[in-house]
């Protein structure tokens, strides 16, 4: 495996460099310049390390090893990582139904959680321990799901030092980049920009009512400004083609293209991206498989819009593992459901792939889905303090 | 120009017991909106000086049981309790059913031809449910924890037992017969704990507040006896003090709510049922909705749709500020909010669309 044209996309050019330099980032330029797959720095702080952005996607819905690395030809892209990458074959998880493991993926803590429990968790997610430690706003974390209302939230947990100030935005891809709503607005016409002084007359007003007994602002993950620029993204997504995608993993499509969207808009630190309709397994297989292929498709994209950005390419990491796996055999209704307690159930495999982790290699011993949060944190110098998981061992260069 | 004095139309809700504050805040507990305009001044007009004018239509007085009693008793309130019991176990957007069978629930339990735990049952034995929860792990885990009530991973010997029923074999499911997954669902519902965890999640609802756990111990029982009990259960939690003590404090409006209000405040309709399912996923997708509830009021303000957007004809601004408020916040403006908006009016040349848009986006708005 070459990442031959990978560097030359990444190269920086002369001007950029400059720039980045005069204002104070030349130890990331001077990384750049080295382009992406160089050998990595002596130093593995977190400060000295070339990633400053993860791609976290939770390859969720219930995804056995046996129709991703163990299949010939299902999921090409995501091999291609995991050879310029390290691979993680016996990665643990727990079944604790789709919200509650793939919510374990982010918090670093497998507790059970009811299946359709429209409700956060105790635990602190990932990306409150990098809002608070790293002292990021909010448009810098992201979350694209494909899942709806259940799915927000991942955002964040109820612990009382962390919570919805140190939350992730959450776009449910599909429940707001679709044709139907799209049509609605478009039937309502295009919202009117207010003029300057209309802006200032509405800053009065707001500043005018004196409302009694008002909540608390529990929910609030954005400032104004980055409401502001949250609302303007949303109108602008409306508008390209992420509500036109079709296909049996249309969902998961829009998920992963909001990812790509987001990535190039706001460059954000992280990005989380929640998969799910691989749970179409219980009652086709062939169709399950098709999601898988799909969705592999669909990462292939979202990585190639990644290397084709040569700021990207060079600072982007990215983490893919399934929340759990599937039962070893077919149900009677030639699909396959997840109960049975067997390997293929408990075991997945996940990736990772960045410019400070090591190429190609395998790494048989058993790591846990949980330990993605560890790591994720402590490859940008965050720390998990609440979560249980471990440091996947053999990522780093 | 002059404000009505705010004590006249009251916003404190415990003061006299009938203010335009608690009719709106009734109206979107029971019925998850806000009263139209017309329901408004019919319910208010004996306080704009005809002291001592009957009650409006359809109340026995001018209180707050009397007007709960009128809300519980129409096919709206039902209808609302069914959506909200859809939402509960996600059966909306792909998921939402569309049999006769279940449509028609509103209208039987309004007409008391159906009760409450055998809507849920049917709701339960649906294709969309059955099509939401595929397959036995997830279903039987479903039924267990939604329905039931119950924390399955201490439950683990009746999950197996349970899925092994969903298959068609016979076996003992939660201390009941069966060998069908109509079986499981049959036998989740007449446990006492599925009344117990129905009731203490309605209370919550309504009262915003989880229930005393003695006084949900005495409501189960009674539930459990006979279900149709539900609808006297509500009208006693409105009138107690602990709804009183719900009405001094406001609460955040969720998704759902938010659009019905929106809807109905500024185009006098209710949402069709496409237009609803579509802003309701579309903000229920985002963990901070705010910035797209702020795009949402601009576009209906700036469209045909509202009713808010063009100038009034006459009036004073005085008049019209003060309807905006009653209309939007559900209380009357102080002076110095009159003052100040009667200005933006007159600065909008008599357009309220930015008031509105003003409110609208305001916290105040977005509790109730």
């Amino acid at each position: 495996m070459q990442r031959s044209d990978d560097m030359t996309r990444a190269l920086i050019d002369r001007r950029q460099l400059l720039a980045r330099a005069a204002s104070g980032g030349a130890a990331l330029a001077a990384a750049s310049l080295r382009g992406p797959w160089a050998a990595a720095l002596p130093s593995q702080t977190p400060g000295a390390r070339k990633t400053q952005r993860v791609v976290v996607i939770a390859f969720a819905g219930g995804v056995r090893t046996r129709e991703t690395f163990g299949s010939s030809d299902n999921v090409p892209n995501l091999k291609r990582l995991a050879e310029q990458g390290v691979l993680y074959p016996r990665m643990r998880s727990s079944n604790l139904g789709h919200f509650g493991a793939s919510l374990s993926m982010f918090t670093g803590i497998a507790e059970q959680r009811g299946i359709r429990e429209n409700q956060r968790g105790e635990a602190p997610t990932l990306f409150e321990y990098l809002r608070k430690d790293l002292e990021l706003a909010a448009s810098e974390v992201w979350i694209a799901t494909s899942g709806g209302a259940q799915q927000t939230n991942y955002s964040y947990g109820l612990h009382p030092q962390y919570g919805s100030r140190y939350g992730a935005n959450t776009l449910d891809s599909d429940g707001i980049f679709n044709t139907e709503f799209r049509s609605l607005v478009g039937q309502w016409g295009r919202p009117k920009q207010p003029s300057q002084a209309e802006q200032e007359l509405l800053a009065k007003l707001r500043g005018a009512i004196q409302s009694p007994r008002l909540p608390a602002a529990g929910g609030r993950v954005n400032s104004p400004e980055s409401a502001a620029r949250v609302e303007s993204y949303i109108l602008e997504e409306l508008t390209r083609g992420t509500a036109e995608i079709t296909g049996p993993n249309a969902a998961d499509a829009k998920a992963l293209r909001t990812a790509r969207n987001l990535l190039a808009v706001f460059k954000p630190r992280v990005v989380g991206v929640v998969l799910q309709q691989a749970d179409i397994a219980h009652g086709s297989f062939n169709g399950y498989a098709e999601i898988v292929r799909r969705n592999d498709a669909a990462i292939g994209e979202l990585v190639a819009a990644i290397n084709a950005d040569p700021e990207l390419a060079a600072s982007t990491a990215i983490f893919v593992a399934p929340e759990f796996g599937r039962d070893k055999d077919l149900n009677s209704r030639r699909g396959l459901d997840h109960g049975d307690g067997s390997d293929d159930l408990n075991f997945v495999s996940g990736l990772a792939w960045g410019p400070d982790f090591r190429r190609g290699l395998v790494v048989e011993e058993e790591v846990a889905v949980i330990d993605v949060c560890t790591s994720v944190c402590a490859l940008l110098g965050a720390d998990a303090k609440l979560a249980r998981g471990r440091k996947l061992p053999k990522l780093l260069a | 120009m002059q404000s009505r004095d705010a004590s006249a139309v009251g916003d404190d809700p415990q003061a006299s017991g009938w203010t335009p504050g608690l009719v709106r805040t009734l109206h979107l507990d029971l019925l998850r909106r806000p009263p139209f305009e017309l329901q408004r001044a019919a319910l208010l007009a004996p306080l704009d000086g005809a002291d001592g004018a009957p009650p409006p239509e359809g109340l026995a007085s001018r209180t707050r049981p009397a007007l709960a009693a009128s809300l519980i008793a129409s096919v709206d309130f039902w209808r609302q309790w069914y959506e909200e019991q859809l939402y509960y176990f996600l059966l909306v957007d792909n998921f939402a059913p569309h049999a006769d069978g279940l449509r028609s629930i509103p209208d039987e339990l309004a007409a008391g031809s159906l009760h409450v735990r055998d809507a849920v049952h049917r709701i339960a034995l649906s294709a969309s449910f059955d099509q939401r929860n595929p397959g036995a792990d997830t279903f039987v885990t479903v039924v267990m924890e939604q329905i039931a009530g119950l924390a399955v991973e201490k439950h683990r010997r009746e999950l197996e037992i349970g899925k092994a029923i969903y298959d068609g074999k016979p076996g003992s499911f939660l201390g009941k017969a069966g060998s069908t997954q109509s079986d499981v669902v049959r036998s989740a519902i007449e446990q006492r704990s599925f009344a117990e965890s129905f009731l203490a999640r309605e209370h919550q609802r309504y009262l915003h507040a989880p229930p005393d756990r003695r006084e949900l111990n005495a409501w189960a029982a009674r539930f459990q006896d006979d279900p149709r009990v539900f609808g006297k259960l509500v009208q006693a939690w409105i009138e107690s003090g602990e709804y009183g003590a719900r009405l001094s404090r406001r609460e955040p409006m969720d998704n759902r709510l938010f659009v019905r209000a929106l809807i109905v405040d500024l185009c006098q309709r209710e949402p069709s049922a496409d237009e609803f399912s579509r802003m309701r996923s579309a903000l229920d997708g985002l963990s901070d909705p705010q910035p797209l509830r702020s795009v949402m009021a601009r576009l209906l303000l700036d469209s045909d749709e509202s009713s808010l957007g063009a100038p009034r004809p006459g009036g004073t601004s005085s008049d019209v500020v003060v309807e905006l408020f009653l209309r939007l916040l559900g209380r009357a403006p102080a002076a110095h909010e009159a003052e100040a908006f009667g200005a933006a009016l007159d600065a909008q040349q008599g357009s309220p669309r930015l008031l509105a848009y003003a409110l609208v986006t305001h916290p105040e708005y977005q509790s109730y």
